[in-house]
């Protein structure tokens, strides 16, 4: 397991770097001190998983997060204090540990970290090479609150300008990516453009029916209605073979 | 022991029947095992066996009669430790209720079956008499402990907390003046001469009722254990010498009277004072509590979770890595604990102290920042004994070191000077903008700020205040300002 650790304090990176040693199988690929250090590191060493403060000079832990290109490595986050903004973000972290760090919680959440890549591993063997698979996150965040986002939970995804949202749970956090760019980091197969600005997830299509004109309209599982555009219609009939006059299709 | 006992003994009172009604000895005595303990037991018999020599008692009574009074006062010791424990202060409730039974009730019992046996082997008295005597004789002890021992236990009483004089009715007792003499009249028109009034057989006896309670309430146990003595003992003089409304009927009847209204003035008195004093006590209880609670809550509100866990984290590392340093900075971290604490103990402090609390605490953030947090302190010296409250200053550090040092890559410069101009002393905090210097202090931070210019301004007049300056150029200045009363100049 490639890990990278990211503090702004020598004292705290020593420390961890010393207790990474109860972890036979951890290789520690580098340590930075700031966000900009972390970024290149993570781009030349491609760590398996981040040993992440938050508070640090420049840009903090989240922000780093929320900037870094797709996938996001598998994050503990480590900080000096429960603050509100880990807080809110608890819900949904893989992991984190308070600052002066106990052996027995890092050995802990080491071992989830491995559960957790293992699974990756499994999932990445059935996506196409280079795209995302069902059990990879992304890191998103709404203000205050952060959130981990496996790809198998987002139902759809919407065009906002620059960034897209996400539809998921009952959140909708803001991705700070183009849709054009998470759509070509996911699986086509999993993956529709129902028009320009929004993106389906099929596995969470309840049903479609067709509509005059040669339109789609699909169902999603929590009752979401979204109508494809007669150009997504067309390309979706084409990729999955679907005659135009078959009624109630259903895909996959 | 033995003196005290022969005085003791000397007031007892011979009226022409041969058992006093009055006993004080026991009283004593009692006190006396209560305050001191068992070894005493021996000088209580010696004194009153002393006593009953110079009484010329006969034989056999100057053998029981000793014996049965000193056993007395041991049963009653024993009693109050060992069966119904007391606090012999008689601060609460529950101690007054245990010594009327184990201490007044039971042990003349004791003491009146040995002296009347005594008296009655010794031919003093007829073995017809028996039951009287013995009855006479309990109630004599029984008066006498009642009456003397409370009062010789307050004298120490001090330690209980008593009533503080705040409230209305000590206020005007501040003098204990009032209310005694206003009881003294009250005996001295209940006891004293009605037939003047001609009212002799009024329940006139009562009129000391009020002043009484009105001690106890103010004045506590020690109060309230000298007013029923007085009280008492008044009451049983004048009954004796003939006057009051208990003097009209026959010996027993009157001694009965007198012994119900005695107890009844003793029982309300020490009861009364001893709900107060629990109360007061609770009360202390409940304030000592509050205060330990604000300790605590301002300790937690200045010292940041954030400095506290990341020192600890920084001395888990050189506990390790360099062990001297690790030593010095648990004593900082100790030193800056212990001021923290303190802070509220007081209204402000000279600025010097300020600067060494300031000092301590940049060492504990250098241990993690090293060489980004770049500290200078500059007090001149005639702006150091100038007074301000605590930790104002450390709120403007710590907020320096927050929102700028730490969020720079390179750190920066914290500079911390203090001087005096023209009798306004100028304290100021300088440290380079953070980069994205946008003003977003975080609320918690504006609290902090907002506190810290309240408190000055209470502790150094409306004047004293803090101002924000985004001076120097691409640096942020806080600036504590506070004018000197001229009083202070001669």
């Amino acid at each position: 397991m490639k890990v990278l650790i990211i503090d702004d304090e020598r004292l705290a990176r020593d420390e961890l770097r010393d207790l990474l040693h109860i972890a036979p199988d951890v290789e520690i690929v580098g340590e930075a001190a700031h966000a900009e250090t972390a970024r290149a590191l993570i781009a030349t060493t491609q760590p398996d998983l981040l040993l992440l403060d938050i508070q640090m000079p420049g840009p903090d832990g989240f922000t780093l997060l929320a900037t870094l290109p797709l996938p996001v490595p598998a994050v503990i986050f480590v900080t000096a204090h429960d603050s509100h903004a880990l807080h809110a973000f608890r819900v949904n972290a893989l992991d984190y540990l308070l600052k002066p760090i106990e052996p027995d919680q890092l050995k802990a959440a080491l071992a989830r970290v491995r559960d957790h890549l293992a699974c990756r591993h499994a999932q990445a063997t059935v996506v196409p090479p280079g795209k995302l698979s069902a059990e990879d996150t992304v890191f998103v965040r709404d203000g205050e609150r952060c959130w981990f986002v496996a790809i198998k939970n987002i139902r759809f995804a919407e065009c906002v300008g620059n960034y897209c949202r996400l539809h998921m749970d009952a959140h909708r956090p803001l991705l700070l990516t183009t849709l054009d760019a998470l759509a070509a980091r996911l699986d086509p197969r999993r993956f529709v453009r129902a028009s320009r600005s929004q993106l389906i997830n099929l596995a969470w299509v309840a049903r479609t029916a067709a509509t005059p004109g040669g339109g789609i309209i699909a169902t999603l599982l929590d009752g979401t209605a979204i109508t494809f555009s007669r150009r997504a219609a067309r390309e979706f009939r084409q990729q999955h073979r679907l005659h135009p006059h078959v009624k109630n299709p259903r895909p996959l | 022991m033995l003196l005290f006992s022969k005085a003791g003994v000397w007031l007892s009172l011979h009226p022409a029947s041969i058992v006093s009604p009055l006993w004080p000895a026991s009283g004593l005595a009692v006190a006396a095992l209560l305050r001191f303990g068992p070894r005493l037991a021996t000088g209580i018999w010696l004194g009153t066996l002393a006593s009953d020599l110079l009484a010329g008692d006969p034989l056999p009574f100057l053998l029981l009669g000793p014996l049965g009074n000193t056993l007395e006062a041991l049963t009653a010791w024993w009693l109050l430790t060992h069966v119904w424990p007391i606090d012999s202060r008689l601060g609460r409730a529950r101690d007054v209720l245990r010594f009327f039974v184990g201490g007044v009730a039971l042990p003349p019992l004791l003491s009146a079956s040995l002296g009347v046996s005594g008296l009655c082997a010794g031919g003093v008295l007829p073995m017809t008499q028996f039951a009287y005597a013995a009855s006479l004789y309990v109630v004599a002890n029984a008066s006498g402990i009642l009456m003397v021992a409370p009062f010789l236990l307050s004298l120490r009483v001090a330690s209980v907390p008593e009533p503080e004089a705040k409230s209305p009715i000590a206020r005007y007792s501040a003098a204990a003046f009032v209310p005694y003499s206003a009881l003294i009249f009250a005996i001295l028109l209940g006891f004293g001469n009605p037939r003047i009034l001609e009212i002799g057989g009024w329940p006139l006896a009562y009129l000391p009722f009020p002043c009484v309670v009105w001690i106890a309430f103010a004045q506590g146990v020690r109060g309230a254990a000298l007013a029923s003595l007085l009280v008492s003992l008044s009451g049983t003089l004048f009954t004796l010498f003939g006057h009051g409304p208990f003097a009209a009927a026959g010996t027993l009847q009157s001694l009965s009277l007198l012994v119900t209204y005695n107890a009844l003035t003793a029982a309300t008195a020490l009861l009364l004072a001893a709900v107060r004093a629990e109360l007061a006590a609770s009360e202390a209880r409940t304030r000592d509590a509050l205060s330990r609670e604000a300790e605590w809550q301002s300790l937690r509100a200045q010292v940041q979770p954030h400095f506290l866990f990341n020192a600890l984290n920084s001395l888990r590392r050189l506990i390790h890595a360099d062990p001297q340093a690790a030593r010095v900075a648990t004593s900082r971290l100790a030193a800056f604990l212990r001021s923290s604490l303190r802070a509220n103990a007081e209204a402000t402090v000279p600025l010097r102290n300020e600067f060494a609390a300031i000092e301590n605490y940049l060492q504990l953030e250098h241990l993690r920042l090293e060489g980004r947090l770049r500290p200078q302190l500059q007090l001149s010296p005639d702006a150091a004994d100038t007074r301000l409250p605590p930790l104002v200053l450390q709120t403007l550090v710590e907020n320096a070191i927050k929102h700028g040092i730490a969020r720079r890559i390179d750190g920066g410069e914290l500079l911390v000077t203090a001087s005096l101009i023209d009798r306004v002393c100028l304290i100021r905090v300088t440290h380079p903008a953070a980069p994205d210097s946008a003003p977003a202090a975080e609320p918690s931070d504006g609290l902090g700020l907002r506190n810290a210019r309240l408190r000055l301004r209470l502790a150094c007049g409306e004047h004293a205040t803090i101002r924000l300056l985004s001076a120097p150029p691409g640096a942020i200045t806080a600036e504590i300002i506070i004018p000197l009363p001229d009083s202070q100049h001669p």
